[in-house]
């Protein structure tokens, strides 16, 4: 564990992303004592601009919500539809991918296309069609990006897999008698982790983009103030007001760039090549 | 002699190694000279700083490594201080390199002819026509067959000991003084070996090209050597004449190396039960390939025909080339291959008649012990695991399964504490070790060892042997030793089957066979085995 923690304290950029996503997520925990007045509340007067009242130190909005309780609150949409759709798909093509790359012949075949039949829709269109069709909740949200997610993992794990099965530990653990279960579960997908970890990590970027996208067009879940939904309604008001539109914009920004940088410093840090070379 | 100048003379060479490796320098304080028309051996086991040494010749230094001081001289000049551009003129002109795995040095997407094309070009020698006809020439010269049609094959077209002679063509080409040749038969079988070898010495008698030959095989450094230079963790701990070196070794490293060489002549064994374990009658296995709309499907029989019988305590080698179906063989015992033909008897039941499903509960009765010790274990488990995955499939309890693996792991001549490692921690001898012990678990009666130490270096493959023959003695199995190596069956193996291109041509005992070889193939395999020359002596010496 040392050893992963120094490969990966190696890349700076990555150090500087995990400083960033950890603050994020405090702010998501803490986010009821910040601000415990609900952030739909109207409590000031409309359109403060930035630092013109220090009591909404980022301003209010046309109807006079404050920005800064609205950013601090969106965090947590956008932190738990990341995460938890992410894992979804993470499940479901871990679960695909292994099965199609270990049985192979029809399975295979009746997986993957199922898989490419996902894959040539344009991921947000789907969403869009999902979402409505469900009517728009935080659970039709995170159902529906993991639906449109899980398919590049499904596709990664199979590759994996594929290479992994004609590995002679897989060979031995047939020859010692094990139940093909626990070759596929207990010798097999363990080794698929890494490369899982580094794309599941970039999804969850993904992930908080399509929402805040969702949000965008009118179909986030109402019950949550979100950065989507607030740049959706700051659109009218761009130039009156652009700091509404650009505040929400500048937490997806540095939220996905956090992840961004943290994925590629796990992928350095789990990349068996590059170890090898640095040690 | 003495008045001649050498080609090479590497002066006190230390090259550093990265800062946390394992020692500070790769190669210590190293000098040597090649003199013209010389063949120099470099031996040592992996990790020794061999083909670093060599490497500064080329300029071709490994990523991460800076020579920290001494000089390279070549011609007159200081490589280790030279230019990149420098360097590269000289390349492939002056000093040329033949690579250990012919397939990897070769691009795949070029033809052959077009690839030394290139490298003419490159230095602007045998310009347009002339070129082909040099191809051709060095073709010839090599003894590649119908070099008009070869010019234009692709590295996959051609057979490993084809693709090794086009790289050695094309480390001629431009008649350089020196040729650096890194493990160049170690990807190759013996009988291909042997006429590599042939060729190599052919070079260096009629062009007087010196070849510095990097290896690890004494047997190769008897044949092909006019001085040796032994190195241990970078240092070089001893240099002279083969003779000097091979028969009158002086430093303590040198003589175990030598010592670790399994000897060629078959070791007395105790002798077999008469109980019969496992008998393969009449296996066959063929591959089927390629089948489409339009295609005929191709049609291999990797396995033709295979008779033998295992008694209780006996070990059988099993003998051959790349290709020749040993492998196939091996695994179809354990059904990891299903065979399409025959039947195999294991305490007088047919395993082929079990349904696949029923199989599971029969696999105790029979392991297996892999060739690659890395691959064969799973990186992410640690050894006590590993060690008890096959106990607990089979129902044994937890308790019984820890006391199996406390009492193996030593059997195997490890500490307990290694049980709680991972296996990226252990040497590959160590390695092997615990994929013996994994094998063990169950308490089988038969073992398939599919080159269990062929990629081990010479002493730690000295020492898995000793371990083979002594669980041998002690447990009296029936093993089934696949191998390409005679050296190694001669110290292993009650009786021997070869194998040739899926069939069995001869099988006995192995006292007789090595004594009296009967088919052809098996002379010509013995005739192969490098180091024939350095044996005889040896046993003059022992006698």
């Amino acid at each position: 564990m040392t050893g992963f923690w120094k490969r990966f304290s190696r890349n700076s950029g990555a150090v500087l992303g995990l400083a960033l996503l950890v603050l994020v997520l405090v702010v998501a925990l803490l986010a009821p004592l910040i601000y415990p007045v609900s952030p739909w509340q109207m409590i000031g007067a409309p359109l403060l601009d930035p630092l013109e009242d220090m009591a909404f130190p980022l301003g209010t909005d046309m109807l006079g919500r404050d920005i800064a309780a609205g950013l601090v609150h969106g965090t947590r949409v956008s932190l738990l539809v990341g995460t938890v759709s992410t894992l979804c798909a993470v499940l479901v093509g871990v679960g695909v991918g292994g099965v199609a790359g270990y049985f192979g012949g029809w399975i295979d075949d009746v997986l993957m296309r199922i898989t490419e039949f996902f894959q040539t829709i344009p991921q947000l269109a789907m969403a869009v069609v999902l979402v409505a069709i469900f009517t728009p909740s935080l659970a039709s949200i995170v159902t529906a990006i993991a639906l449109v997610s899980w398919p590049p993992v499904a596709r990664l794990v199979r590759a994996e897999v594929l290479s992994l099965r004609e590995r002679e530990f897989v060979e031995a653990a047939t020859v010692l008698g094990r139940p093909t279960y626990l070759i596929l579960f207990d010798e097999i997908l363990p080794n698929t982790l890494p490369p899982v970890i580094v794309t599941a990590t970039l999804m969850i970027a993904t992930a908080i983009l399509t929402e805040a996208a969702l949000s965008f067009l009118g179909l986030g879940d109402r019950n949550f103030m979100s950065w989507g939904f607030m740049i959706g309604a700051a659109r009218s008001m761009l130039r009156e007001a652009p700091w509404l539109s650009v505040m929400p914009g500048v937490a997806i920004l540095l939220t996905v760039l956090a992840i961004n940088l943290v994925g590629e410093g796990l992928s350095d840090a789990l990349n068996p090549r590059l170890r090898q070379r640095g040690e | 002699m003495s008045m001649a100048e050498p080609v090479v003379s590497i002066e006190n060479l230390s090259i550093a190694l990265p800062i946390g490796g394992d020692r500070a320098h790769a190669v210590e304080d190293v000098s040597f000279k090649v003199m013209p028309g010389e063949i120099v051996c470099v031996v040592g086991e992996s990790g020794s700083g061999k083909s670093v040494a060599a490497s500064t010749l080329m300029g071709l230094l490994p990523h991460g490594l800076k020579i920290a001081s001494g000089k390279v001289i070549f011609a007159g000049e200081d490589l280790a201080h030279a230019s990149e551009a420098r360097l590269r003129a000289l390349r492939g002109r002056e000093v040329s390199m033949i690579f250990q795995e012919p397939l990897s040095a070769l691009n795949p997407l070029i033809r052959v002819g077009d690839q030394i094309t290139e490298l003419l070009n490159a230095h602007g020698a045998y310009p347009g026509k002339a070129g082909r006809a040099r191809i051709l020439e060095l073709f010839g010269y090599v003894g590649l067959p119908e070099p008009e049609r070869l010019i234009e094959a692709y590295p996959f077209q051609m057979s490993g000991g084809q693709r090794q002679r086009v790289v050695i063509a094309m480390a001629l080409a431009l008649e350089p003084k020196l040729i650096l040749a890194d493990e160049p038969t170690t990807a190759l079988d013996v009988t291909t070996q042997a006429q590599v070898l042939d060729l190599l010495r052919r070079i260096r008698d009629e062009r007087g090209t010196a070849i510095l030959f990097v290896t690890h095989d004494f047997g190769v450094v008897a044949d092909i050597a006019d001085r040796v230079l032994v190195m241990e963790r970078g240092r070089l701990v001893e240099a002279g004449t083969v003779e000097d070196v091979l028969q009158r070794p002086q430093h303590p490293y040198t003589k175990k190396l030598i010592a670790a060489v399994p000897h060629l002549d078959p070791a007395a064994l105790p002798p077999p039960s008469e109980e019969v374990v496992l008998s393969v009658e009449k296996v066959g296995k063929t591959f089927r390939s390629g089948g489409g709309w339009f295609r005929k499907a191709r049609h291999v029989k990797a396995v033709d025909g295979a008779n033998f019988t295992v008694k209780r305590g006996e070990t059988l080698g099993i003998i051959g080339e790349s290709g020749s179906g040993k492998s196939t063989l091996g695994r179809s015992i354990l059904r990891l291959i299903e065979p399409d033909a025959g039947r195999i008897l294991f305490a007088g039941r047919d395993l082929t008649s079990i349904p696949r499903g029923e199989f599971r509960s029969e696999r105790q009765h029979l392991q297996m012990v892999f060739q690659d010790p890395l691959s064969s274990l799973n990186p992410r488990k640690r050894v006590m695991t590993i060690l008890m995955d096959g106990p607990l499939a089979h129902g044994i309890s937890r308790a019984e399964a820890e006391r199996r693996a406390a009492e193996l792991i030593r059997l195997v001549g490890l500490e307990p504490a290694a049980l709680e490692r991972f296996p990226h921690e252990f040497s590959g001898g160590q390695r092997q070790r615990i994929g013996i012990a994994r094998a063990l678990m169950l308490e089988p009666a038969v073992i398939v060892a599919d080159e269990p130490v062929s990629a081990l270096d010479v002493s730690v493959q000295a020492q898995v042997l000793e371990l083979f023959n002594d669980l041998q003695r002690r447990l009296r199995l029936a093993m089934v030793f696949i191998t390409h190596d005679l050296r190694v069956a001669a110290q292993l193996c009650h009786s021997i089957a070869v194998m040739q291109r899926g069939v069995i041509v001869e099988y006995g005992p192995t006292a007789e066979i090595f004594a009296d070889p009967q088919h052809a193939y098996t002379r010509q395999l013995f005739a192969a085995v490098p180091g024939r020359a350095f044996d005889l002596s040896r046993q003059q010496h022992s006698a």
